[in-house]
């Protein structure tokens, strides 16, 4: 069974380009695409992709606002992001709408199929010129501000059931692959956040690229 | 919106405030020269009037001296007469004589004297005066030739019958003209009285022809000061919705201009890209794969460059995301590009604000945060964003080298005092040479007013 993809791009050659990249992969299938934000909610909600490969730039709702209704209404579906913009500030929120991938457009050989079949397997995957950028603004940030990086302050297991969220696990499998009780999971899961002064998984996310724990 | 009327009515401004400047200045002029020739005038009238007075006073007091003169010489005559016929002696007799030639040629001097200036009302008196004299010193004169013997004998009936009774007319007469006199200086008094009357009325007139003339003049100069008012403040709404204008066109242009080249140009070097990835999965010759790979590194670069070029024309996050995005990209952006430290501190709220506020707070935080940069050489830099009920605080703090306010006045400057005073607001800059700058700005915000924003973000959220 293939990998139902959409795609969700105002550009068509663009959309060509994608669509002749993916089709040469056997475990993979361009379902439909979409020209606009709307166009692209309506199509996931029809065909039910595994994975839909948004821009983020689009008229008519852009990709972030997009990304959040598609969610909404079908939590299962892997959204990656392929974008021109690798600012934090877009990184972010996408993240904040639920995309569990994050490519640039001018940076993505080989990157897509490796993206889309993260994804479809419900982990994340970040280019390695975002996370590259981010951890570049972070520790820019950190030496400017002369502050003590906070993820020593983390012990041993925190820093596993850290990377493991981040990499999008859900905090029963954390529970079962380490072994420990869902309790403790949450428990390590509220220290990790209060000891990186972080509010959301999205956060959290970011968090892990620019530390390069996830990529 | 714009006014093309605009530079019309400016040139015919220019070409009505010459005439309007030419009549004033002549206005002005005359009214002084009217004031100066009134004062000058009244002043060699009064002058003159106080001189023909008391050239009439002096010569009616000559006359009167004259007249009391021949009147005492009158007298005297008969005194010398009588000493002269009474006297014994021919010698004393003599001199008696003597004395009376003399008083007629003084007499006759004094009558000639008087008689130079004469009224015609005094003529008719002075005549019959001039014969009593005359007839009396002839008289006299038979008298100075009698003998002795002749003198005792007709020097009774001599003084009763005729020294007394001509003498007497002298006298008479004398004192008519006295009168006579008297009434010319009554009239020259009174002809004095009257040209001072019209000097007062010519004063009264020039009062009046001066003040309605002030008045005129006071009036236009107000009418045309409140023309040139009007004018300039006409001028000065013209120059700032055309300031606004350009402001908008501006931004306008640089948005079309970000997303034509991020959208369009970006795209299309996506779609290179993506080709050349197809290229090279299918497997291609050793020769072509090196040109593939100069390809995908070229076509990187210009996307790069584009992408760069695109943010700094106008940061899409300002339009995608809201100003806190923008701000923060900036602040990076600087920090990479200089060793300076922009921090950003807003508050979520601003994120709602309108378009134009938002365009004009990223517009002034990026001069002030430039300016601290490349004029200051701050290390750090404070920028805060804060609303609060009905207007946002935006603040911008450097520890650079400051500058004197009074003396530095850039077009940057002037370009954040424009965009704050158009959406209402006021813009106050506090520096000092060695202290830092603090740019503070102060904007309305009508909470409703959310039209603007989301016109901007058509495109996207459509």
């Amino acid at each position: 069974m293939p990998i139902r993809i959409l795609l969700a791009d105002d550009h068509t050659v663009v959309r060509d380009g994608l669509r002749a990249l993916l089709e040469r992969e056997s475990d993979m299938a361009v379902v439909a695409e979409a020209a606009d934000g709307r166009d692209s909610v309506r199509l996931a909600e029809e065909q039910a992709p595994d994975v839909v490969v948004m821009d983020l730039a689009m008229p008519n709702m852009n990709g972030m606002e997009a990304t959040r209704r598609i969610l909404a209404a079908n939590s299962r579906i892997g959204v990656v992001i392929l974008s021109m913009h690798q600012d934090e500030s877009y990184v972010l929120g996408a993240l904040k709408a639920g995309a569990k991938g994050y490519l640039l457009k001018d940076s993505m050989r080989g990157e897509v199929v490796e993206a889309i079949r993260a994804v479809s397997r419900g982990r994340s995957f970040m280019t390695r010129k975002v996370a590259r950028i981010l951890q570049e603004d972070y520790i820019g940030t950190l030496r400017s501000r002369g502050l003590e990086d906070r993820y020593d302050l983390l012990s041993d297991r925190e820093r596993e059931v850290l990377q493991m969220i981040a990499e999008g696990h859900a905090n029963k499998e954390v529970a079962s692959l380490l072994n420990i009780s869902l309790t403790t999971v949450e428990t390590h899961r509220a220290h990790i956040l209060r000891k990186l002064d972080i509010h959301s998984i999205p956060e959290l996310i970011l968090y892990a690229v620019r530390k390069g724990i996830i990529s | 919106m714009l006014s093309y009327s605009g530079s019309p009515v400016a040139g015919s401004g220019e070409k009505r405030r010459k005439p309007s400047w030419l009549i004033l200045s002549l206005g002005f002029g005359g009214l002084l020269i009217c004031i100066v020739a009134a004062a000058i005038g009244t002043l060699t009238a009064f002058q003159r009037v106080r001189s023909t007075e008391a050239l009439s006073r002096k010569a009616f007091l000559e006359r009167l001296g004259a007249l009391d003169q021949i009147r005492a010489q009158i007298y005297l005559s008969g005194t010398y007469v009588r000493d002269f016929l009474l006297s014994p002696d021919p010698d004393s007799a003599k001199a008696e004589a003597a004395h009376l030639a003399t008083l007629d040629r003084d007499t006759r001097g004094a009558l000639d004297a008087y008689g130079r200036e004469l009224e015609p009302e005094e003529r008719e008196p002075f005549g019959a005066l001039r014969n009593e004299i005359d007839a009396y010193w002839k008289v006299l004169d038979t008298t100075i030739g009698w003998s002795p013997r002749e003198r005792d004998r007709l020097r009774s009936s001599f003084f009763y019958n005729e020294l007394v009774p001509r003498r007497t007319a002298m006298l008479q007469i004398a004192d008519r003209i006295a009168s006579v006199n008297e009434r010319g200086l009554t009239r020259s008094e009174e002809r004095s009285a009257a040209s001072a009357d019209s000097l007062r009325r010519s004063l009264l007139l020039t009062f009046a022809i001066t003040l309605s003339g002030g008045l005129i003049l006071a009036l236009l100069t107000i009418g045309f000061t409140l023309r040139l008012e009007r004018e300039l403040d006409l001028r000065r709404a013209d120059l700032q919705e055309l300031s606004t204008l350009l402001l908008r066109a501006q931004e306008n242009e640089r948005r079309a201009l970000a997303r034509e080249l991020h959208d369009e140009i970006g795209q299309s070097l996506s779609a290179i890209l993506m080709e050349t990835e197809g290229a090279e999965c299918a497997d291609p010759p050793p020769g072509v794969r090196g040109h593939l790979d100069s390809i995908t590194a070229l076509a990187e670069k210009t996307v790069n460059q584009v992408r760069d070029l695109a943010l700094l024309l106008r940061p899409s996050m300002l339009d995608d995301l809201g100003l806190t995005p923008a701000l923060n990209w900036y602040a990076r952006e600087t920090g990479k590009r200089t060793s300076v430290n922009v921090v950003v501190s807003a508050d979520d709220a601003i994120d709602s604000l309108p378009e134009e506020h938002r365009t004009c707070i990223y517009r002034l935080v990026q001069e002030a945060v430039n300016n601290a940069v490349r004029h200051a050489s701050a290390r750090t830099v404070e920028v805060a964003v804060r609303k609060e009920r009905q207007k946002v605080n935006v603040t911008v703090r450097d520890d650079g080298a400051g500058f004197d306010t009074r003396f530095t006045r850039g077009l940057g400057l002037l370009g954040m005092e424009e965009r704050v005073r158009r959406l209402g607001g006021r813009l106050k800059i506090s520096s000092e040479p060695g202290r830092g700058t603090l740019v503070h700005a102060e904007m309305p915000v009508a909470e409703l007013n959310r039209r603007n924003g989301h016109n901007a973000d058509s495109y996207l959220a459509g």
